[in-house]
């Protein structure tokens, strides 16, 4: 039972990780061309009269995890491994993980995926807060 | 923030002259020949100090001195006249401190003994209130601590529309044994109006350079911890963590600047962001907090997104008894309707903080919320400390001129039209251009950008500058020059255009982020335009981004508002709460603060307390006693219930009887069960207790709390609704009084 848990899991993100390798292949920007990338910006965001930090959500790149009681670190690991992603640094007091996404694959993708998986207890971006309050 | 641009007035040196130092007046004792039956000279004792605003007497109590060689047998013969009994004995002085019993006014007993030879002076025990001022000379500023009406940055306020900081500062002034850590920008805290209240660890600062001494997984962490830049210095380079922090414990009463809610504490500065903050770095800052001795955090930032990992954070912190002081945002918003974090946050420790202007009125930028918003406290026109900047030297970090057409740049969006061309632009020179050899398009938002990112030096001011050339529709199309990290953008400025439709040649010189992102930003300009009229778009050449490291160069003070600053002012009550009362939970400051607001109508409905906070209320709360348990025995009943740990407190009064008036008062001593005898079995009695607190100077209201609600027991049955246990049967006779 547990092997073929720890199977589908492998082959789920495994199939995954393939799909966002390919969209990452398509934002290779070439000079003045009209490109698609990540790092461009959307410019769905814009609106005329605007100004100041206009989208103001969360850090590209990065998340927040936080495993489930109990999981072992060597799924940690592989689920680090599976999904491209690199620790920054845990909260060991909350086991929390602040963690970088390796390749382009998007937050909300990386947190779509990841909530599918019984070794997380959840993941969110890493929220920008501001002080202007 | 909203920073104010008018000139500030640094010192006031009008106002100097009229703070009055804090003066501890004596008032001199009044001989007992002079002293006239009933009549109480107020006027006498207020002319000899113009700072005692407040004079009264307990009723019930008398100060007394007999004369040398007065034997004991004597004193207590005089005391048995009017059954007096003596409750202070204040020995240099030779003064007793006296109960009169129930009946007995202070006059009749002053009369009584001033016939007495043996009594050298009898008089009442006055209520001395100093209402101590400190010597801070910009102190008048601080109409949040202590509002006269007094015009502070051109604008007049209410009297009394305060925090009664000068009432509070009578019972305390807070203690460097209180730590607060400020959940920030960072805080300059080498300012001289902080550097004596700074949080010190001391076995990092006894300890080897770059050794973590203390074990606690950050190195040479001596004054605090800077997440954002990852080291030891959570230096401020934004100016709003260091104007949090001075209004929570700029040092008081040291003859310089202004003073803090608290004239000492320990500051412990957590830096999660610079111009923004991230919330990864919350969440290990309240950790680090937690684990370091934080008594109470700051939290004067915010945004939309419920965290979870915020969430954990800020309960582990409940659950190490660490109190969250959280500002309600300043979008003008109903958090009941749109929560705002971590304010918003459902957990016990946490308080929710609205802004309240100099005349009691909620802020129009104020967030507020009946059952996510707890207090408000003053947030506008707020004077404290700030560090000031200098600037360089600069690095470009990318020049462009356009000639030869560079590589690298990327131009995409809907009805883009950008390019680059050869001269059309400035004279002669390639430059870059939307919609080259026509004008722009309709329903365009059309972006140019260059590709490659930049990496975000932190403690560093970019600054874009170029020259530009535009028509553009006005008032309906615009262009931007922005930053972005392909998430979120930043836009400098927005420009239209003219309304005569000529050209505008003109240049930029943006320096608007420092550290907008936190780790690397890209730049470029859209072009957003409407669905009518076109025009010919825009010129743009010699392009430089620079960068300059940024630097403290000195220390000032600022006006700001926001319910950042409204934050600060609750969290420096629960600094002093907790100064004055070290024994008390998060949840007792946290109700201490709460069950004190002075209740404001325009405020009612729109905060769960209905109120703005009030210092002195809250450092003199006493807390009704808690889990009371009724234990019925052969005509009597025994009381039990909680400790209360209050520093003042001296005792419970019980108040009981056969119906709900509780006709019967009985003051005991310190304990925590009580047996009332004589009671007819059979009867049901109705009891309630309160708490009394013997505070510097003591008075009517201030020494008791409020009653608990109201509960029964029927005497002579056994075990009836009690609860069970609980320590029945002390006998405590020998404590009481009737009251």
């Amino acid at each position: 039972m547990g092997f073929y848990k720890y199977l589908s899991f492998f082959l789920i993100g495994g199939i995954l990780l393939i799909s966002c390798s390919e969209k990452e292949k398509t934002i290779t920007a070439k000079s003045n061309q009209p490109i698609q990338s990540n790092e461009f910006h959307r410019s769905e965001n814009l609106r005329p009269g605007q100004s100041g930090l206009i989208k103001n959500n969360y850090q590209p790149g990065e998340l927040l995890i936080k495993f489930a009681e109990g999981t072992e670190e060597r799924i940690i690991e592989n689920i680090m491994k599976q999904y491209n992603l690199e620790i920054i640094n845990i909260t060991t007091k909350l086991n929390i993980y602040h963690v970088k996404i390796k390749d382009d694959c998007s937050v909300e993708e990386i947190i779509r995926r990841l909530e599918d998986l019984e070794e997380i207890e959840y993941s969110e971006p890493n929220y920008v807060v501001t002080f202007q309050e | 923030v909203k920073r104010r641009p008018e000139v500030r007035q640094k010192y006031n040196f009008a106002f100097v002259v009229t703070v009055a130092l804090c003066t501890f007046i004596i008032i001199p004792f009044s001989r007992a020949g002079q002293w006239n039956k009933g009549s109480i000279s107020k006027a006498d004792l207020m002319n000899s100090n113009n700072a005692t605003k407040k004079i009264g007497y307990v009723p019930g109590e008398i100060l007394i001195k007999f004369k040398p060689m007065i034997s004991k047998t004597k004193i207590a013969s005089a005391h048995s006249v009017l059954g007096t009994r003596e409750i202070k004995r204040i020995g240099p002085l030779k003064l007793s401190r006296l109960k009169l019993p129930a009946g007995i006014s202070v006059e009749d007993a002053l009369a009584q003994y001033e016939m007495n030879p043996d009594v050298e002076y009898a008089e009442p025990n006055y209520i001395i209130h100093f209402e101590k001022t400190p010597n801070d000379p910009d102190f008048d500023e601080l109409w949040g601590l202590h509002n006269t009406g007094q015009t502070v940055d051109l604008i007049t306020g209410t009297p009394d529309a305060d925090i009664d900081a000068p009432e509070a500062w009578d019972i305390t002034t807070g203690s460097e044994n209180v730590i607060i850590a400020v959940l920030d920008s960072g805080v300059a805290n080498m300012h001289p109006d902080q550097i004596n209240n700074r949080w010190i660890n001391l076995t990092e600062l006894s300890g080897v350079t770059g050794v973590d001494d203390d074990g606690n997984g950050y190195i040479d962490d001596i004054y605090g911890w800077d997440f954002w830049g990852n080291d030891s210095n959570p230096e401020d380079y934004n100016s709003h963590g260091t104007h949090v922090a001075g209004t929570i414990a700029a040092q008081g009463d040291n003859g310089s600047d202004i003073t803090g809610v608290n004239w000492d504490a320990s500051i412990m500065p957590v830096r999660i962001g610079g111009v923004v903050g991230l919330m990864s770095y919350a969440v290990e800052g309240i950790v680090y907090a937690v684990e370091n001795g934080a008594d109470i955090i700051n939290a004067s930032y915010g945004g939309s997104n419920f965290s979870q990992s915020a969430y954990n954070a800020i309960k582990y912190a409940n659950d190490n008894d660490v109190l969250f002081v959280a500002a309600a945002g300043n979008s003008s918003n109903d958090n009941d309707i749109d929560p705002h974090y971590p304010s918003s946050y459902n957990l016990p420790n946490v308080i929710a903080v609205a802004a309240t202007d100099q005349d009691d009125a909620l802020e129009s930028f104020s967030n507020y919320g009946a059952t996510t918003v707890d207090v408000a406290a003053p947030g506008d026109n707020i004077y404290s400390t700030i560090p000031e900047f200098s600037y360089g030297p600069a690095v470009n970090s990318y020049t462009e001129d356009f000639d030869p057409f560079p590589p690298g740049w990327g131009f995409s969006g809907a009805n883009n039209t950008w390019g680059f061309v050869s001269g059309t632009g400035f004279g002669g020179t390639n430059c870059l251009e939307d919609s080259p050899g026509a004008d722009y398009l309709n329903n365009s938002v059309e972006i140019a950008q260059y590709l490659t990112s930049f990496s975000s030096v932190k403690e560093n001011r970019y600054t874009l500058t170029s020259r530009i050339k535009a028509d553009i529709e006005y008032g309906w199309d615009f262009l931007y020059p922005f930053g972005t990290d392909g998430n979120n953008i930043f836009i400098w400025e927005n420009r239209t255009g003219t309304t005569n439709g000529a050209f505008i040649v003109d240049s930029f010189d943006f320096t608007a982020f420092a550290e907008v992102f936190p780790s690397f930003f890209y730049f470029g300009f859209a072009l957003v335009t409407d669905p009518l009229i076109t025009r010919d778009g825009v010129y743009i050449d010699d392009l430089v981004l620079t960068r300059e490291p940024i630097s403290i160069s000195g220390y000032d003070l600022d006006y700001f508002d926001g319910t950042s600053m409204a934050t600060p002012h609750v969290a420096g009550i629960a600094g002093l709460v907790k100064a004055q009362n070290p024994n008390y939970s998060n949840s007792q400051i946290r109700d201490a603060i709460l069950n004190t607001v002075d209740k404001i109508p325009s405020l009612s409905g729109k905060l769960v307390t209905g109120g703005r906070v009030n210092a002195f209320k809250a450092v003199t709360y006493l807390a009704p006693p808690k889990n009371i348990k009724l234990i019925p025995g052969d005509e009597s009943i025994t009381v039990s219930w909680s400790a209360n740990n209050e520093a003042a407190l001296t005792g419970y009064k019980i108040l009981y009887g056969t119906d709900s008036s509780l006709g019967t008062k009985i003051n005991i001593r310190n304990v925590t069960s009580f047996t009332i005898k004589g009671l007819s079995n059979g009867t049901k009695y109705y009891f309630a207790l309160r708490t009394i607190g013997d505070f510097p100077f003591p008075g009517p209201g201030v020494t008791e709390g409020n009653n608990t609600p109201v509960v029964t027991a029927v005497a002579g049955t056994p075990m009836v609704n009690t609860g069970g246990g609980g320590g029945g049967g002390g006998c405590f006779i020998s404590t009481i009084f009737i009251d």
